[in-house]
C-alpha cells in the first residue's frame, strides 16, 4: 500500500502570536499608558502609542470628513428621490435623517478606512518589519514585539474611530444640508435643529461602543496575519496584506450583524 | 577543571547532518560554509528565533529564548528598527525595564557608538546611513544589553577596510578583556574569521566539521579551506 511521505518538520518560530496574546498586548499597554503619561513616566511605547494616535487621526480626519460628505450627499439624494416630493422629504425624511446617518452611513464609512488605512498599514508595517527582521531584533533585546509594535497601532485604530465618527456626524450633517436646501431650501441652523434632534445621546453612543469593537476586532486581525510566521520571500508582504483586508472586511461584516442583533435583542436601539 | 560550556548545542540536524558541539568562555567561534549551506539557520537556532525539530541548544544551561539578556544578537540584514534614530536603536536594549532615558544611559549609548565608529551619527535616522554604518550600529546594539555571548551574523560584510581593522580589532578585544565570554559568527569572510576566531565550525555538504585554529593550521585539508593567511 503507497504510504503518504510525512512532510518533514520545519524550524519553528520561538514565539508564536496569538490572537489572543494581540489582544492581551492591547489591553496591557492600553492600561498602563494613560497613567504613566500621567506621572511623566512614559516609555517609548507611550511616547510611540501617543504619536500613533495623532498621526493616524491627522492622516484620516481628512478623509473620513469628506467620505462622509459624499456618503450623506449620496444618501440624501437617494432618499430625495424615493420620496414623493419636497414636503414629503422635509416632513417625513428630515426629522430621521440624522439617526439614519448615525446607524448606517457613519459606521459603514469610518469602517472602511479604518479598513483601507488602518488595517492595510498596519498588516503591512508589521509584515515588512518580520521581513527585516526588525521584529527579531525587538524579541532579542527581551522587548515584546507585540507591545512594542502592534499596540500603539492598534490602540492609534482603536482611539480613533470613535473620533472619526464624531468628525463623521458634522461632514454628514453638512452633506444632509446640501441635499435638503438644493431640494426644499432648508435654512442650515433650521436643519442643524432637526439633524440633532434626531440623534440621541444613546445612538452616538451605541456606534462609538460598536466603532471601537470593530475597531479591535480588526486590528487583532491585522496584527495576526502581520505576525504570520513566514520566512522573507517575495511577495509575502502584499500577499499577506491582502488577506488580512479580505478577512477585516468579512470579520466588519460579521461583527455589525452581530451588534446589530445584541442591541435589537437588549432593546438599545 | 573545565569551565561550564558557554553554549552547548546537541544534535540539530542542519542540512541532512547533525550538528553538536561545545563553546567554554573565551572562544570565538567561526561557521564557515559556502551560501546556503544553513549558517544563518544554526545562528537563528543559537539565539533562540527558530526552535529546531530535533535537538537541543543551552546557553549558560538554558534555553536561548530564555535566555535573552545573556544574547547579543547582530542579524545579516542588521534589522535596525526604520522609524528610529541611531541612538534609539542602541539604547533599545536598555528599554527592557522600562527605563527613561537619562544622562547615564545616553553616556553608555554614545560610548558604545564611539567603540564602533559611529558616534557622530547617534542622532541621525537609521534610513540616511549607509550599509556600512548599519552594520556598525547593529553591533553596537547586539552589546548594548551587556550580553555575555554575541551571535553575529557577516559581521564586517559591506565595511570599508579601515572599519573592518577596527571591529575585528573591538571584537577580538572584547572577548580578550573578558568584556564578551564568547563570540560565534557567521562570515563568508575567510580571512577575517582566520584572524579573529579560536576555532571553525565549518559546514559542509555530507557533514560538518568542528576544528580548533592550531588544528586547522596543521591539517592540509582545512588549511585550504580557511584559506593561506592562516599559515
Amino acid at each position: 500500500m503507497p504510504g503518504h511521505a510525512r512532510p518533514a518538520k520545519l524550524f519553528e518560530p520561538a514565539l508564536e502570536y496569538s490572537a489572543a496574546g494581540l489582544l492581551g498586548a492591547i489591553f496591557s499597554v492600553g492600561g498602563r499608558c494613560l497613567p504613566r503619561i500621567l506621572l511623566g513616566r512614559a516609555t517609548i511605547i507611550e511616547r510611540e502609542v501617543v504619536q500613533r494616535v495623532l498621526g493616524f487621526l491627522a492622516s484620516t480626519a481628512p478623509t473620513s470628513a469628506l467620505t462622509t460628505l459624499v456618503y450623506g450627499v449620496a444618501v440624501a439624494c437617494g432618499v430625495f428621490t424615493y420620496t414623493s416630493g419636497p414636503d414629503a422629504f422635509g416632513v417625513l425624511v428630515l426629522p430621521q435623517l440624522g439617526g439614519i446617518f448615525l446607524r448606517y452611513v457613519i459606521p459603514f464609512a469610518v469602517a472602511n478606512l479604518v479598513i483601507l488605512k488602518g488595517v492595510v498599514g498596519l498588516t503591512s508595517d508589521i509584515a515588512s518589519m518580520r521581513v527585516s527582521q526588525e521584529v527579531d531584533a525587538i524579541e532579542a533585546v527581551g522587548l515584546h514585539p507585540a507591545e512594542m509594535i502592534f499596540a500603539p497601532r492598534a490602540l492609534a485604530l482603536i482611539v480613533t474611530a470613535p473620533a472619526l465618527a464624531v468628525i463623521g456626524v458634522y461632514a454628514a450633517c453638512l452633506g444632509g444640508w446640501l441635499v435638503s436646501w438644493i431640494g426644499v431650501h432648508t435654512d442650515f441652523a433650521e436643519f442643524v435643529a432637526i439633524f440633532v434632534s434626531s440623534v440621541s445621546a444613546r445612538a452616538v453612543l451605541i456606534v462609538v461602543v460598536k466603532l471601537i469593537i470593530t475597531a479591535l476586532t480588526m486590528s487583532v486581525i491585522a496584527g495576526y496575519f502581520g505576525f504570520l510566521s513566514g520566512r522573507a520571500e517575495q511577495g509575502f508582504v502584499g500577499r499577506i496584506t491582502t488577506s488580512s483586508a479580505v478577512m477585516a472586511v468579512l470579520a466588519a461584516a460579521v461583527v455589525n450583524v452581530l451588534l446589530i442583533v445584541l442591541s435589537t435583542a437588549f432593546h438599545l436601539e | 577543571m573545565t569551565a561550564a560550556p558557554l553554549l552547548s548545542v546537541d544534535g540539530i540536524v542542519i542540512g541532512g547532518s547533525a550538528i553538536s558541539f561545545e563553546m567554554r568562555p573565551g572562544e570565538i567561534l567561526a561557521v564557515l560554509g559556502s551560501n546556503g549551506a544553513g549558517k544563518s539557520l544554526l545562528l537563528a537556532c543559537l539565539s533562540g528565533h527558530l526552535l529546531a525539530p530535533t535537538g537541543t541548544v543551552s546557553v549558560n544551561g538554558r534555553q536561548p529564548h530564555r535566555a535573552r539578556c545573556d544574547i547579543g544578537v547582530m542579524f545579516q540584514h542588521h534589522a535596525l528598527l526604520r522609524n528610529m534614530t541611531v541612538f534609539e536603536n542602541v539604547a533599545l536594549p536598555f528599554l527592557v525595564d522600562g527605563l527613561v532615558l537619562r544622562e547615564e544611559l545616553e553616556k553608555q549609548v554614545l560610548l558604545r557608538l564611539q567603540l564602533v565608529g559611529c558616534g557622530h551619527l547617534a542622532h541621525q535616522d537609521v534610513h540616511r546611513l549607509s550599509e556600512g554604518d548599519k552594520r556598525c550600529v547593529a553591533l553596537a546594539r547586539a552589546l548594548s544589553g551587556q550580553p555575555r555571548l554575541l551571535i553575529a551574523d557577516e559581521p564586517v560584510a559591506a565595511l570599508a577596510p579601515a572599519k573592518k581593522a577596527l571591529v575585528e580589532e573591538f571584537l577580538a578585544g572584547l572577548v580578550g578583556q573578558n568584556a564578551l565570554a564568547g563570540i560565534v559568527m557567521a562570515t563568508q569572510d575567510v580571512e577575517f574569521a582566520g584572524r579573529v576566531a579560536t576555532h571553525y565550525l565549518i559546514l559542509e555538504e555530507g557533514g560538518h566539521a568542528l576544528v580548533r585554529r592550531e588544528d586547522a593550521l596543521r591539517d592540509p585539508c582545512y588549511k585550504a579551506f580557511v584559506s593561506p593567511q592562516l599559515s
